[in-house]
């Protein structure tokens, strides 16, 4: 060891050793990408680096701990009084509520609807989206010790946001309507035509397929979940439709749509614990996968 | 016995600056192609400087774990970094022998390189319908830029280290 010349020296671009990795990350990728063999893997890397992520997502929460421990007296008094006559004041609102909510269901009946099935939900906060130029995807603070399973919708006050697709111990990462290969069926709340909305890219807007060239849309025609896949509850507001091309070279029309829950600007969004009634496939399964399932299917 | 340890301390120079720089990649910077890889940079640093410390494996093994953080298919990173890794050999004599100014434009090249490998595997697995200049430009222009940077404070580092082993 210690005769050979010093390394600056003898050493050529080392040619043998790139493809050896080479041909190893590509099998690693396919692993993954094809076999989804590598979950084990993700879990424990995960598990090491979350409490990080963590940590470093909120540097503000340190400085916030610290004023609240030197409050003084009087302002807690105060704040105290505050959120008594304000406690007061939502119990009422809430009693209101309850009556409203007992006349609702009491016209439903009469107007003999289906009664809309009240989802449950859980708060959750938007830990950090991976640095990744390709995937629209976010993690979140709730995992499977939470409740929360694979293909549960998350959403936010305005309209539905994606859709869990790995769900860990104390975390969970979700894919935005925006991702490219996201699906969610919808009907146009105007007509009630059905159709399937289709996420692009973070760049393009979402995309509405399988609808006749002829059909009667407009732009500012807003689009609710249809709830016929049985992965999301029905009647939660989506998207608008912002520009329809209807040109001819196409086969059919072009309908370009915007998402109406703002993606990238929420901190607090809520996770819909709704269990999918169907066994329908995730979104994130390649279209390579679903072909040979339903090829096997097939033999 | 001296030699191993001697050795392991030549080693914490790259370790904690790698480790750094991988955390200064956690922070939630979002998703802009403004944002510079940092730990590419100091890879391609070390690299360059000691590559018998840290050569391909390490650069395989650091990528599997940007994987992980960025929850990209493992491997993409892996092998972006071990061909950033190739190149920085392949042209080490070049590298070492020019000035600042030249060997920022030589980097230039390099993470221009790199970023387009980074964008065609992602267009091959089809996660993007198509390779974006924004992302393949900007990102290589700002790690260039900061070449200079991080070559100024990580040799002092390393400068530090070398004064304690003699």
């Amino acid at each position: 060891m210690f005769r050979s010349p010093p390394t600056l020296f003898n050493q050529g671009a080392p040619f043998l050793k790139l493809f050896f990795f080479l041909l190893l990350g590509s099998v690693i990728i396919f692993a993954d990408y094809k076999l989804h063999a590598t979950e084990k893997i993700r879990l424990v890397g995960n598990n090491l680096l979350f409490p990080m992520q963590q940590l470093l997502s909120q540097p503000g929460k340190l400085s916030d701990l610290s004023l609240d421990y030197f409050q003084t007296r009087s302002s807690l008094k105060q704040q105290l009084e505050e959120q008594s006559s304000q406690l007061d004041n939502l119990r009422l609102m809430a009693n209101q509520a309850e009556v409203l909510e007992s006349e609702n269901a009491h016209l439903r009946k009469l107007l003999s609807l289906q009664q809309k099935s009240n989802v449950k939900s859980l708060a959750a906060e938007v830990v950090f989206s991976p640095l990744s130029q390709s995937s629209q995807r976010i993690m979140i603070n709730r995992g499977s010790a939470d409740g929360v399973k694979s293909g549960m919708p998350i959403a936010s006050e305005a309209g539905i946001m994606g859709q869990i697709v790995r769900v860990f111990e104390n975390s969970s990462e979700a894919a935005l309507l925006e991702d490219r290969d996201f699906a969610i069926p919808v009907l146009v709340e105007r007509n009630g035509l059905r159709a399937v909305l289709f996420g692009v890219s973070r760049t393009e807007p979402l995309e509405l397929r399988y609808v006749n060239n002829l059909a009667d849309l407009d732009v500012g025609d807003h689009l609710i979940t249809s709830g016929i896949d049985g992965t999301y509850p029905a009647g939660i507001p989506v998207a608008i439709i912002s520009k329809i091309d209807r040109s001819s070279e196409n086969f059919g029309a072009t309908i370009a749509c915007k998402p109406i829950a703002k993606l990238h600007h929420h901190r607090y969004l809520s996770v819909l614990l709704y269990q999918p009634t169907t066994t329908a496939p995730s979104p994130t399964e390649s279209e390579v996968v679903k072909n040979r399932l339903r090829q096997k299917k097939g033999n | 016995m001296a030699f191993s340890i001697f050795k392991l301390r030549s080693m914490t120079g790259p370790f904690f600056t790698l480790v750094g720089a991988f955390i200064l990649n956690m922070f939630p910077w979002g998703n802009s192609p403004w944002v510079p890889d940092f730990l590419l940079i100091t890879l391609a640093f070390w690299v360059l400087q000691a590559p018998d410390k840290i050569n391909l494996l390490s650069a395989f093994l650091l990528g599997l774990l940007m994987d992980i953080q960025t929850s990209q298919y493992l491997g993409v990173h892996a092998i972006v970094y071990v061909v950033a890794c190739f190149v920085i050999i392949y042209q080490q004599r070049r590298l070492l022998n020019s000035t600042l100014l030249g060997q920022t434009f030589v980097m230039l090249q390099v993470f221009f390189i790199t970023n387009f490998v980074l964008l065609l595997i992602v267009w091959v697995i089809g996660q993007s319908k198509e390779i974006s200049f924004a992302f393949l430009i900007i990102p290589s222009m700002i790690e260039a830029c900061l070449w200079p940077i991080f070559k100024k404070l990580l040799s002092n580092r390393a400068s530090f280290i070398n004064h304690h082993q003699t």
